[in-house]
């Protein structure tokens, strides 16, 4: 994929000279953060920007959250080339770990004192809206919006790849953002994860420090000028544990590996390494060993000594970083690398240096063990032509007031079959039900132990909202200084994937997507995709999840919902290896009629399941779309239909997908368009 | 108080701590599974340090019981619900 252009909204620079001459010369963007305190910690260093700078930012974008500003600002830089019918043709892949904190704060207050100013929060860009602010404010159509904390950009990197290697559109735009906020403050401290001031990567002083801003990347397919070049990229999970990275870096081997498998390079071709290099004491040595492993001897920067942990920016912008080191011929540095700890990198780069370099690979792991690796180069590279494999469903599972069958809940037929209990310890609701459908999916499908070629894709849209609630509450009632670490480890988007992916020990590529109510239609679509798009992968699980909480009931009161809001997920387990129920045909785009068209591919469905439909057993939007998609696999495994069309909405986003009997099948699947 | 009202005292304090810990750290065990004399860190509940001060926040805020710990998961109290218990009994008996 080419790299036409990018932009950057980052306290060392708003243009991507500006910031990599500030990344050059040794400059850090860290400071005393003044906006807030947050009682009881001694102070809050972080890259940030100042009062005046974010006020000017809100203005100039016209947004109301520090977020979602950074995200115009450099969403606007990297599309500025382009005229309006490129635009048009443009699709939007957006990144952010907590999304528009400051609104949801906002919202939080206000919910029960201003109806009508939360209502508008809450419809607007506070939660799953994100993506959708983002695309309207830039005017180019929203995918997806990558939610895996602290490894969100990399995966927009990743999602972005695929959907241009299935031509699904010609360009594709990134954008991460995220800013800085008390609770991210108090959440780092309860796990004892901040440094005293700066962060030293692979330095002997241990911590991290957060940072802030956003980073885009336009993409396009096919030849012509470029910038440079994404050369393909990887993922893995632990499935260790919620905060901690696997201490030998076993996982983020894999994701290095997987990203050299997928760009076509052998570990020699490296030479530059972009690290996560958090500072942290538990990620830095285990990133150590992982590359050791993996590159052997490899320069190594860690660009959050000068940026701080930009969170779901992070990826995007140490990708513009390193690729902008490529173009430069010079190796970005990790500053206060030296003195290194006991167990570093031999080469840190203390300070920015010339070195010939073509091939650049950048790294970012997160909460909920998912590793995420992009490859970056000058030149790009052949890439053999995967030949239009078909997607199976070798298994679907689902968990709800309904029961254990999606097929059984929307249209009872006899009795209704049991799934397996799987155990999911120590889980909040959400993550409770969704690595149960993860694991009764797994078990349909007969696949067991140790999956290492079976990656995660899950829908998410309001998320953990206990665990978040529990959270907000500790901050409020017991202080920031005390704030609740566990529950700061389930409330961000993907932990839920995390818990899942540990309890089936699921360890390929682990991806949440973060949407309104098409976010289970679209981790289908995006599971799809990946599987066609990466070899060495056996299996994707594709599943959305949803637990009541505050913010449902808020929407429930508010009369938003077409049911009352109910806990509930669903699964289904797409292979390669063939079997009765094949993915016949898909789309997704603006217009239902097209979408529809485009999926059908001509052909007449026997049946149609609306997931607004499936909404009326009890609102669970995210569960919805991978629920509709597991009563249409029932369906046909049970005969009672040879085709069935699965319809998905949101607000300016539809996704079909056409199930059918293999042997019904139209000749040749159509994988891709 | 004789021993009938410290053995009722102490069985509450075990009823309270139990569901304490199952609560705060989404144990999927019926409270009175758990047992009192178990260490609670490094079992087979899978705990850890984070929530070792998790628990110690939740005992703080339920039973004003101090730890002062930066390792909390080292301090001794932790160890098992019956040694929560007689820190939290201790406490009572001052006030």
């Amino acid at each position: 994929m080419r790299v036409l252009a990018v932009g950057v909204h980052t306290p060392l620079g708003t243009t991507p000279d500006a910031l990599w001459d500030a990344i050059e010369a040794g400059r850090d963007g860290f400071v005393d953060v003044e906006r807030f305190a947050v009682d009881g910690l001694p102070g809050c260093v972080a890259s940030a920007f100042s009062a005046e700078q974010v006020a000017e930012a809100l203005r100039a974008t016209g947004q109301e959250d520090p977020a979602l500003a950074y995200g115009v600002s450099a969403g606007r830089a990297a599309l500025a080339g382009c005229d309006a019918d490129q635009l048009a043709r443009t699709v939007l892949v957006c990144a952010t770990s907590a999304g528009a904190a400051d609104l949801h704060q906002r919202y939080d207050r206000l919910r029960t004192t201003d109806p009508t100013t939360a209502a508008r929060l809450r419809r607007g860009g506070a939660f799953a809206g994100f993506g959708r602010t983002l695309a309207a404010a830039l005017g180019v159509r929203l995918i997806t919006t990558a939610s895996t904390a602290c490894a969100s950009g990399g995966h927009a990197l990743g999602l972005a790849a695929d959907l241009l290697r299935e031509g699904v559109a010609d360009r594709a735009l990134v954008v991460g953002a995220d800013s800085v906020h008390p609770w991210l403050f108090a959440g780092f401290h309860s796990v004892g994860a901040l440094a005293r001031g700066r962060c030293a990567p692979f330095g002997e002083h241990f911590g991290m420090a957060l940072g802030e801003g956003g980073g885009a990347v336009l993409l396009a397919a096919g030849d012509g000028p470029a910038l440079g070049h994404l050369l393909g990229w990887g993922g893995s999970c632990d499935a260790y544990h919620v905060t901690s990275p696997d201490p030998r870096g076993e996982g983020m081997g894999r994701s290095l590996r997987a990203a050299l498998a997928d760009a076509g390079l052998r570990p020699d071709e490296v030479d530059a390494y972009n690290a996560h290099g958090t500072g942290t004491e538990a990620n830095d040595p285990a990133e150590t060993h992982a590359v050791r492993e993996v590159l052997g001897q490899v320069p190594v920067s860690a660009t959050k000594s000068q940026l701080g942990h930009t969170q779901g920016a992070a990826g995007v912008l140490e990708a513009i970083v390193a690729l902008w080191g490529l173009r430069r011929q010079v190796l970005p540095p990790s500053l206060r690398s030296v003195p290194a700890r006991r167990i570093a990198p031999a080469d840190t780069v203390p300070v920015a240096r010339p070195h010939p370099c073509r091939v650049a690979l950048s790294h970012s792991a997160a909460f909920g063990g998912t590793n995420v690796t992009v490859a970056l180069g000058l030149e790009p590279r052949p890439r053999a032509e995967r030949p239009s494999e078909p997607v199976y469903v070798a298994g679907v599972g689902a968990v709800g007031p309904f029961g254990s069958s999606a097929g059984h809940a929307l249209e009872p037929v006899g009795e209704p079959p049991v799934a397996p209990r799987v155990r999911v310890p120590r889980a909040d609701p959400v993550s409770a039900l969704l690595g149960q459908a993860v694991g009764a999916a797994l078990a349909d499908a007969g696949l067991q132990g140790t999956l290492d070629d079976v990656g995660l894709v899950v829908g998410m849209s309001d998320g953990p909202q206990s665990s978040i609630r529990r959270f907000v509450d500790s901050c409020d009632q017991d202080g920031p200084a005390r704030a609740s670490a566990a529950a700061f480890g389930r409330m961000v988007l993907n932990a839920p994937a995390g818990v899942a992916a540990t309890a089936s020990q699921v360890r390929g590529p682990n991806l949440t997507v973060w949407g309104e109510r098409d976010a289970g239609a679209q981790a289908v679509l995006a599971a799809a995709r990946l599987l066609r798009q990466h070899a060495e992968l056996a299996g994707v699980v594709a599943a959305g999840a949803d637990e009541v909480g505050h913010l449902s009931r808020d929407r429930a009161e508010a009369g938003e919902l077409p049911a009352p809001p109910v806990g509930a997920a669903s699964a289904l387990v797409l292979c390669r290896r063939p079997g009765p129920v094949v993915l016949a045909g898909e789309a997704t785009g603006t217009a239902l009629e097209a979408v529809v068209a485009e999926a059908l591919g001509g052909t007449t469905p026997d049946r149609v399941i609306d997931a607004a439909v499936v909404s009326k057993l009890g609102h669970a939007p995210a569960a919805s779309g991978a629920l509709a998609c597991a009563a249409a696999v029932e369906w046909i495994r049970a005969g009672r239909a040879a085709t069935v069309l699965v319809v998905a909405g949101s607000e300016g986003v539809v996704c079909a997908l056409l199930f059918a009997a293999t042997d019904r099948a139209i000749e040749s699947p159509r994988g891709q368009r | 108080m004789n021993d009938e009202e410290r053995l009722a005292r102490r069985t509450a304090a075990v009823d309270e701590v139990q569901r304490l810990l199952v609560e705060h750290l989404l144990l999927e065990v019926e409270p009175h599974d758990l047992d009192p004399d178990a260490p609670l860190f490094g079992s087979g509940h899978g705990l850890d340090s984070i929530d070792a001060v998790e628990v110690a926040v939740a005992l703080e805020n339920r039973f004003g019981v101090r730890m002062h710990e930066s390792r909390v998961e080292s301090v001794p109290h932790l160890r098992t619900i019956n040694t929560i218990v007689d820190l939290v009994l201790a406490r009572q008996e001052l006030a």
